[in-house]
């Protein structure tokens, strides 16, 4: 087992609602005692529908908000209640890439101030001209070209922009990156380049990846393991092959069941969920998702299901997912395209593979990608 | 070298506020007559004009002539250049006070924008207490304990307009501080001041900007109001205001003493407010 980088326990974060003047205050708990642990090298995705908490929590392991309750500990040390220096440390080893490119970047500073500033901070000793060599390392290995760097955010497209954005998060030579839905906000064509960028990334700086997202298809392309996150807790966890192809949560089968596609119709009598996400001011008692789930008896209100460990390295928060009738074979395996996507990525590697040697390195690949997409 | 971005960087797009400016033509107006008025008072010293201090006994209240195109006043001194050596204090006035106006408004609306809380609370209610009090009179109270001379009017214009920068600066914080790219400052690690300087600060300015010009055409009014009441420029220092002051007692037999600073006064104060207007609409990036 390769050694832990990550390991929260009970983390919780409660925000006060303030009621008005006569009612009482409430509590929105948006992370609801979450036990996550994470080695080092490997991608953890984390994944949800919107409101789950999923980026409360990415926060919270950032340190960018204070947890309620409960410790974490980032590559050994201690983080939950931690301050001014040893928190600058802390912002050293663990950065953020954020959700939407247009929005994170400050439209008044140039490309090399922005990349700059991590060294700025932690390294200071750096003279400005070895900084400015940095940079230019930087936004190469990022894939952006360093004669760019006296320019603003604003001439840059959104997936460049998310380069840029990567390129600030690695100068300050992190040990951990933390993606908020870090493709999310990108054109469904940049997002492939920038998870294989963050992808490949991981592998030559030896990073451990956290990916917050709500798109199934690309967690199933990127990580190793997942956690499934519903109104603040996490209700299974494990290897991704397992989870998509053994989901044993009840929400996990649903959202899996909710992948659109031709052939993505799993033959659970799953449907898609009913209703809406209950409230997380005022969540159901015991299981936080009984009201929704189709499976749901009496004892599911009593007790908060604990996180227990299923086989294969599966841990599972439900009461019952022992007597559930198993969800196998039907999945369909996304990671075998079909024929024609098939097509398509074959042509875009081979395209790429060309362009290692091509005089045209910047737009070749894409045209041909395009051309091919658009039949 | 895998996966290069793929897209070209987009060409450098040439100024959209300058764009928008230009074809705004009011504004160019405003900008065009605030210009012609900066130009006159920076020139004064090299202009073919006589002292604006000098009296003449023999010409006493003359009506315009070609001797002197704009009159002379009640001691015979020359309005066409007292209006010109006038104009060199009303734009500093103008100009300065709302310097000062910045200078003291903008950090504590930075602070309260940012910080929030006690913080917040302190500024705002001190700001709105200001705020409750009418613009000249405060300038008028502030100018009357501080002494009449034109600097101690300046600074009294000043900090009686800071109040409406501390709510604009407020406000604005607010919003930039919620932005991604400031939770970005954050993650990277930077500290507080580098934060408020360069992150928050740039971003604040653009409304900052528009309301300073507009602040500049009261600061102008407010300063002529005080020389006028002989709390601003002190004579025999030519300043509109204070022209305008003696001219009310002639107004009978020499209308032309109070014609001149008053259509003065006029122009510049509409100029400004017409680059104000530009400015705002071309820095509102939802109107194209």
């Amino acid at each position: 087992m390769k050694p832990v980088m990550v390991e929260a326990r009970s983390l919780s974060k409660r925000f006060d609602i303030s009621g008005g003047m006569f009612r009482p205050k409430r509590q929105l708990r948006a992370v609801d005692g979450v036990d996550l642990t994470v080695h080092q090298g490997e991608t953890f995705a984390i994944v949800g529908e919107s409101g789950c908490g999923k980026s409360t929590l990415a926060r919270l392991l950032m340190r960018l908000s204070r947890p309620s309750d409960g410790q974490i500990r980032i590559d050994g040390r201690e983080i939950a209640g931690i301050e001014g220096a040893e928190l600058k440390a802390l912002r050293r080893d663990v950065q953020f890439v954020f959700q939407d490119p247009f929005s994170s970047l400050n439209p008044r500073l140039t490309v090399a101030r922005l990349v700059g500033e991590p060294l700025e901070t932690h390294r200071p000793e750096m003279k400005a001209n070895e900084r400015r060599a940095e940079v230019g390392r930087l936004l190469s290995q990022v894939g952006l070209r360093p004669e760019h760097m006296d320019r603003y955010p604003h001439e840059f497209s959104g997936g460049q922009r998310q380069r840029i954005g990567i390129a600030r998060a690695l100068a300050a030579g992190p040990k951990l990156l933390i993606g908020d839905e870090p493709v999310s906000a990108l054109d469904v064509s940049v997002q492939a380049q920038v998870v294989n960028l963050l992808g490949e990334l991981r592998d030559r700086l030896g990073l451990t990846l956290i990916i917050i997202a709500h798109d199934l298809a690309i967690i199933r392309h990127v990580s190793d393991r997942v956690a499934v996150m519903y109104l603040g807790r996490i209700v299974e966890t494990g290897p991704t092959d397992q989870i998509f192809e053994h989901p044993r949560h009840p929400y996990t089968r649903a959202l899996l069941a909710a992948i659109p596609g031709p052939d993505s119709g799993r033959s659970t009598g799953q449907g898609p969920l009913a209703g809406e996400t209950p409230s997380p001011i005022d969540p159901p008692s015991g299981c936080h998702f009984r009201t929704r789930c189709p499976h749901a008896t009496e004892i599911c209100a009593s007790a908060r299901p604990p996180l227990e460990d299923a086989d294969d390295g599966v841990q599972v928060a439900c009461l019952r997912w022992r007597d559930l009738p198993a969800d196998t074979g039907a999945a369909p395996a996304p990671a075998r395209l079909t024929a024609g996507a098939e097509r398509r990525f074959a042509l875009y590697r081979q395209a790429l593979a060309a362009n290692e040697t091509g005089p045209n390195p910047a737009d070749d690949p894409n045209r041909t990608f395009q051309q091919e997409t658009s039949r | 070298m895998s996966n290069l971005a793929s897209d070209p960087v987009l060409p450098r797009p040439q100024s959209r506020v300058w764009r928008k400016f230009r074809h705004h033509r009011s504004a160019m107006f405003g900008g065009a007559l605030v210009l012609i008025f900066v130009l006159l008072a920076l020139a004064a010293p090299i202009l073919p004009i006589p002292d604006p201090a000098a009296t003449d006994w023999g010409a006493i209240r003359l009506a315009p002539s070609a001797a002197h195109p704009f009159g002379t006043d009640e001691i015979g001194r020359d309005i066409l250049s007292r209006m010109i050596w006038g104009a060199r204090a009303s734009l500093m006035a103008g100009v300065v006070s709302v310097a000062i106006a910045i200078a003291v408004g903008v950090p504590l609306g930075i602070l309260a924008g940012y910080f929030g809380g006690w913080t917040d609370a302190v500024i705002s209610r001190c700001t709105e207490a200001l705020l409750a009090i009418p613009f000249l009179i405060l300038a008028i109270a502030l100018a009357a304990f501080l002494g009449p001379s034109l600097t101690n009017a300046m600074i009294a214009i000043g900090i009686a307009a800071a109040p409406v920068f501390i709510r604009l600066t407020r406000g604005q914080a607010i919003n930039v501080a919620a932005e991604d790219y400031v939770e970005s400052a954050h993650a990277i690690g930077l500290s507080t001041p580098t934060i408020l300087s360069r992150y928050i600060f740039p971003n604040v300015l653009p409304p900052v900007l528009v309301q300073s010009t507009l602040t500049i055409a009261s600061a102008i009014i407010a300063e002529a109001s005080l020389s006028f009441l002989g709390l601003g420029q002190q004579p025999p220092a030519p300043s509109w205001g204070a022209m305008l002051n003696t001219a009310k007692n002639f107004m009978t037999q020499a209308p032309w003493m109070a014609w001149w600073p008053g259509i003065a006064i006029f122009l510049v104060v509409l100029g400004f407010n017409l680059l104000g207007d530009g400015l705002r609409d071309a820095l509102d990036p939802r109107e194209d």
